[in-house]
């Protein structure tokens, strides 16, 4: 499990080609999830993020999208320098799968087609790149809510503590059915609805601390993506985080009890465009 | 609205803001905002905020809308702002009766955060909802409300996203407080009340010099609104308008009145007026039809653009046909005032439509359809009723026939009292309570309109009204609207003999009211139940059984139609003649069946000794004076009028004959008689006053005709008289005679007993023919049921052929 504790994105210089002629490219980076960009997708939409300086980009996630019906996602960078290419290191996924090849300088996923909306996002191996070229191939109406891209947390021993609740594995919806006299349904209503989320920690170990710090420092003041294992679906955007006070083992009194709630923004059920 | 059974409901809220495509800062600034609070130039342009809650989907964009923020690239035009907390509207509340619906009202509450309005610089520091207020006057500028909603389409299979309704309001108050953003608006009719517009507008024309009570050219300051054939008040006078040249206005012979046939326009009396006093341009209605009373009315205060002509007169034309309009509004008052009279006294329901944004109206009539049946359970949840005995009245009475305009409303200038009742719902086996409600006063109302407006009103309220409340899911309520007549079918509502589920209320629709803070969509339904007159099966009263109008006491120039409340659909109504004394004015029939549906049955049932006749003929008057050399015909004679017309609608008509429904009959009827001939002078006149001349009788009826007058001058001799007798309502007045000396000189012809009237014996011929007798029946498709024992309380004068059935 990752955890994002900064985001280039932010800072980035935004371009999209072709452009939308009314709607203003930065709202894909604002953290915002009211500002939604949305073009038409005439086969490919490319995206480009320059941050100006070479950054370790250990995640990219996009939230409050559609992409996940679409064709085709590309993610590669025209700022190749900062990759280590000389031993063959390589952007890969947890599974060791390469992401971004240096040598050609893109990554290929077309495993999409979902007729759902879902956060996506990938982990990748700390590399530093100076850009991020993202592409889009399909067709219809594309819409992008928020790219993040920057350096995450890794969650010590994967992260998953008993009774960890996986906010990506629930629509985003409450219902409420009205109910004849014979208490059948007549009608189903829904709406969304943030989903909440917690994360626990144990054992946390002292030389782990200033990485939780940097982290949950970052999570109180932004959205922050949660990555729970090497499913690119199997991530949230979060907010509202809450952080708990370290807390002391009591045999031990050593603070190794670190816990945070928060609310999660996963998918939406039905995509409608 | 979508009747799909899996929904996702949402509301987008846009405010509308002006915007300057050019900007120079005012003094101050630094930066170009855009907003004409701060630029210096004037706004050119708009531009849109759009707010919502978070349970909007976040896909969802202003581009599947259809919308634009702004019409330039920005990066409003990606933004929903998801920072509504909570929302309500109170829409518009039909009142049943009691004047215009209440108004609707929308509020909104907003956490403020860290963002920028725009709508082109935006800023890092400071707050949404503080810079938004900083840079723009919220206050009446127009928030829409895109109720949406997501479903199924049934033909694609696939989910769709559609605006179904769109309510409009007017910002009324903004605060920011604690970081919490409020703002409160109302609908479009705030602006009949906000500015208190007056009608008709007031006038800054005064008299330039003083003028006399017969002076008919008026100096006044500025002429431009005194059109020829426009009417104007000085204090209590009012004038009609002949021409004008330059500011003098040449206005009719003082004092004269304006008439529309039996209907008068105004009446006023002269006096003097001084220099300076104002002169206020009338509103005339001279035959206007309520429908384009109301368009006059929201023209004149800038609100045409929610006029619906087409509904307003349709549905007012299918109410009643009499609505026309007689009077002049002189005095100017408050718009809404007088919108909330009018529908009061005419029963009519007065409300915006936010989807059309047109103001819609509703005649409250019980005899209106259901247009569709609710289910407790399957259609509607949450139901509750409960009669309200204060809504109950049994008897309803207005004022009416006013002719001087220009007085004010107390009760004596108004010349009637227009009264409906439903005894039976008064005594001790149902409600054992008189009740009784005031319709008030109005100066332009025909009697046949006020009899309709009472008559519907007690039909309506008469049994005490239930009030019903019920939830309904918003694809359950599909087409319904605001004063829809639905039934409403519960386990608490039985027939007689304990059957559930089949009874049913039916009720008019009074408010739909949304339900914001739910998951989904929901609406608050408030309806107010009556009897229905006519049921669903079409021709014929029902489901209560047959429908049963009982008059009484002193009628005159009676119109069935109008006292059964002007059904829209063929019906078979019974009126009971309850110890009636029934007349009618001059020319007009006592009682006339009116303009039914084709197909309706009227059934007349004469008890407790009704008499029943109408207008006797008069005799004519007349003065003669050697002076001018010629006779002066003070009053003309006229035929007795008619006791019955048909107007072609099939009645049954029982006087005398026995019991008919459990009713005991009993009456007289009798044709309205004739008059007698007024005999003519001798050529040429006589130096003497004793030479013969005398008048007519008059005819019997209710009222009796009126004998015949002749009075004769000479100078230096009083004016000698003549007169014929009056009729009653069962003998003719006898004619006056003169004899000179033995001999008989002339006589005045008889008034006829439902018969025409008789000649006069005169050595110089008549002044003019006897005039004919009134018919008891006219018209097509009567039936008179009268046994042959009681032939004598029938005398039919001079009807059209009917059918009598004697045994």
């Amino acid at each position: 499990m990752i955890i994002s504790k900064s985001n280039f994105a932010a800072d980035a210089t935004v371009t999209i080609s072709p452009e939308s002629p009314i709607q203003d490219v930065n709202v894909i980076v604002d953290g915002d999830y009211s500002s939604v960009y949305s073009d038409a997708l005439a086969t490919k939409t490319t995206i480009t993020l320059d941050f100006g300086v070479f950054r370790n980009v250990q995640y990219i996630a996009i939230g409050g999208s559609n992409i996940t019906t679409k064709d085709r996602i590309v993610i590669r960078s025209n700022a190749t320098d900062g990759l280590l290419t000389a031993d063959g290191e390589r952007i890969v996924d947890s599974g060791g799968n390469p992401l971004i090849l240096p040598a050609l300088s893109t990554i290929d996923d077309d495993t999409l087609g979902l007729s759902e909306s879902r956060v996506l996002m990938y982990k990748l191996q700390s590399t530093e790149v100076s850009d991020i070229v993202i592409e889009i191939y399909g067709t219809g109406q594309l819409k992008i809510a928020e790219i993040a891209v920057g350096e995450a947390y890794e969650v010590p021993r994967g992260g998953y503590q008993a009774g960890y609740p996986a906010p990506w594995s629930v629509p985003n919806v409450k219902n409420r059915s009205a109910t004849n006299l014979q208490n059948a349904p007549i009608n189903h209503s829904y709406e969304s609805r943030s989903i909440n989320g917690a994360l626990v920690i144990d054992n946390l170990i002292d030389t782990e601390q200033a990485e939780w710090d940097e982290m949950v420092t970052f999570c109180s003041y932004n959205t922050f993506y949660v990555l729970d294992d090497d499913d690119k679906y199997h991530s949230y955007a979060a907010f509202n985080a809450d952080i708990k006070p370290l807390q002391a083992d009591a045999r031990t009194r050593r603070l190794t009890k670190a816990q945070m709630t928060y609310n999660a923004y996963a998918r939406e059920n039905e995509v409608i465009f | 609205m979508s009747n799909q059974y899996s929904q996702q409901n949402f509301v987008i809220y846009e405010i509308q803001l002006p915007y300057c495509t050019v900007c120079t800062p005012v003094d101050g600034l630094t930066q170009s905002f855009h907003t004409p609070v701060t630029c210096e130039e004037s706004s050119d342009a708009t531009y849109s905020l759009f707010l919502t809650s978070n349970k909007t989907p976040a896909l969802v964009t202003q581009g599947d809308l259809g919308f634009q923020a702004i019409s330039t690239k920005s990066q409003l035009n990606s933004k929903i702002f998801k920072q509504v907390d909570s929302a309500s509207e109170s829409t518009a509340k039909l009142k049943a009766g009691e004047g215009m619906a209440s108004r609707g009202t929308l509020s909104i509450a907003c956490s403020d955060f860290d963002g920028d309005p725009g709508p082109i610089t935006f800023t890092e520091s400071g707050t949404f909802f503080g810079k938004l207020m900083a840079r723009n006057v919220l206050q009446n500028k127009k928030i829409l409300s895109h109720y949406c909603t997501i479903a199924k389409n049934p033909t694609t299979k696939t989910n769709e996203l559609t605006i179904e309704e769109t309510h409009t309001h007017f910002i009324d108050d903004v605060q920011l407080t604690g970081g919490k953003f409020t703002l409160k608006a109302k609908d479009a009719l705030k602006d009949i009340e906000a500015f208190g517009q007056k009608f008709p507008a007031i006038s800054e024309i005064e008299l330039t010099s003083n003028i006399d009570s017969s002076q008919v050219v008026i100096p006044v300051n500025d002429a431009t609104l005194l059109s020829a054939g426009s009417v104007f008040r000085i204090e209590e006078e009012l004038f009609y308008v002949n021409s004008k040249a330059g500011n003098n206005v040449t206005v009719a012979a003082r004092g004269a009145e304006w008439s529309n046939g039996p209907n008068v326009v105004y009446k006023t009396r002269v006096s003097e007026h001084s220099s300076g006093s104002t002169v206020q341009p009338c509103y005339v209605m001279n035959n206007r039809f309520l429908s384009n009373v109301f368009q006059d009315i929201f023209n004149a205060v800038g609100l045409s653009s929610y006029v619906d002509f087409t509904q307003w007169n349709d549905e007012i034309s299918t109410w009643t046909s009499q609505a026309y309009n007689f009077g002049v509004w002189s005095e100017p008052k408050k718009v809404s005032e007088i919108l909330d009279k009018l529908c009061k006294q005419y029963l009519i329901d007065m409300w915006l439509d936010q989807p059309t944004q047109k103001v819609k109206v509703s005649a409250t009539t019980a005899w209106k359809q259901a247009i569709r049946i609710f289910y407790e359970g399957n259609d509607i949840q949450d139901l509750k009723i409960k009669q309200d005995d204060n809504k109950r009245f049994s008897r309803c009475f207005a004022y009416t026939s006013k002719e001087y305009k220009a007085e004010n409303d107390d009760v004596i200038n108004f010349g009637r009292l227009i009264s409906a009742s439903d005894i039976a719902s008064e005594s001790s086996d149902l409600y054992g309570k008189v009740k009784e409600k005031d319709l008030g006063k109005s100066d332009v109302m025909t009697t046949g309109s006020t009899q309709t407006t009472v008559s519907r009103y007690v039909q309506r309220f008469s049994r005490a009204p239930k009030e019903i409340t019920f939830s309904i899911e918003e694809r359950k309520l599909g087409t319904t609207s605001v004063s829809d007549i639905v039934d409403i079918v519960s386990r608490d509502t039985q027939t007689p003999s304990g059957e559930y589920l089949q009874a049913r209320d039916r009720a008019q629709i009074l408010r739909i009211q949304p339900v914001l803070n739910d998951i989904g969509r929901r609406y608050t339904v408030s309806a107010l139940s009556y009897i229905p007159l006519i049921g669903g099966g079409g021709v014929g009263p029902g489901p209560g059984g047959e429908l049963v109008i009982t008059l009484s006491g002193s009628l005159i120039d009676v119109n069935l139609y109008s006292r059964a409340g002007a059904p829209a659909n063929a019906v078979n109504v019974t009126f009971i003649f309850d110890g009636c004394t029934i007349g009618s004015s001059e020319g007009v029939p006592a009682v006339r069946a009116g303009a039914w549906p084709v197909g309706s049955v009227i059934k007349i049932i004469c008890t407790n000794g009704t008499k029943w006749s109408a207008k006797g003929g008069n005799a004519s008057t007349w003065r003669t004076s050697l002076e001018i050399g010629a006779e002066i015909l003070v009053k003309p004679q006229s035929n007795g009028s008619d006791s019955y017309q048909s107007d072609g609608v099939e009645t049954h008509i029982y006087l005398n004959y026995g019991t008919v429904d459990s009713y005991t009959t009993s009456s007289e009827l009798y044709a309205a008689g004739g008059a007698g001939a007024t005999p003519k002078l001798p050529q040429p006149y006589p130096a003497s006053p004793s030479l013969p001349w005398s008048g007519g009788g008059g005819g019997s009826g209710i009222p009796f005709g009126e004998g015949g007058k002749f009075e004769y001058a000479l100078p230096g001799f009083p004016v000698s008289k003549a007169y014929g007798n009056d009729g009653s309502f069962n003998t003719g007045g006898s004619g006056a005679t003169h004899f000179s000396g033995l001999q008989l000189e002339a006589r005045g012809g008889d008034g006829g007993f439902s018969v025409n009237g008789g000649n006069s014996v005169s050595n110089n011929g008549n002044f003019d023919e006897p005039t004919l007798a009134g018919g008891a029946f006219k018209g097509s498709s009567i039936t008179v049921y009268n046994l042959s024992s009681e032939s004598s309380k029938l005398r039919d004068g001079n009807s059209d052929a009917y059918t009598l059935i004697t045994a």
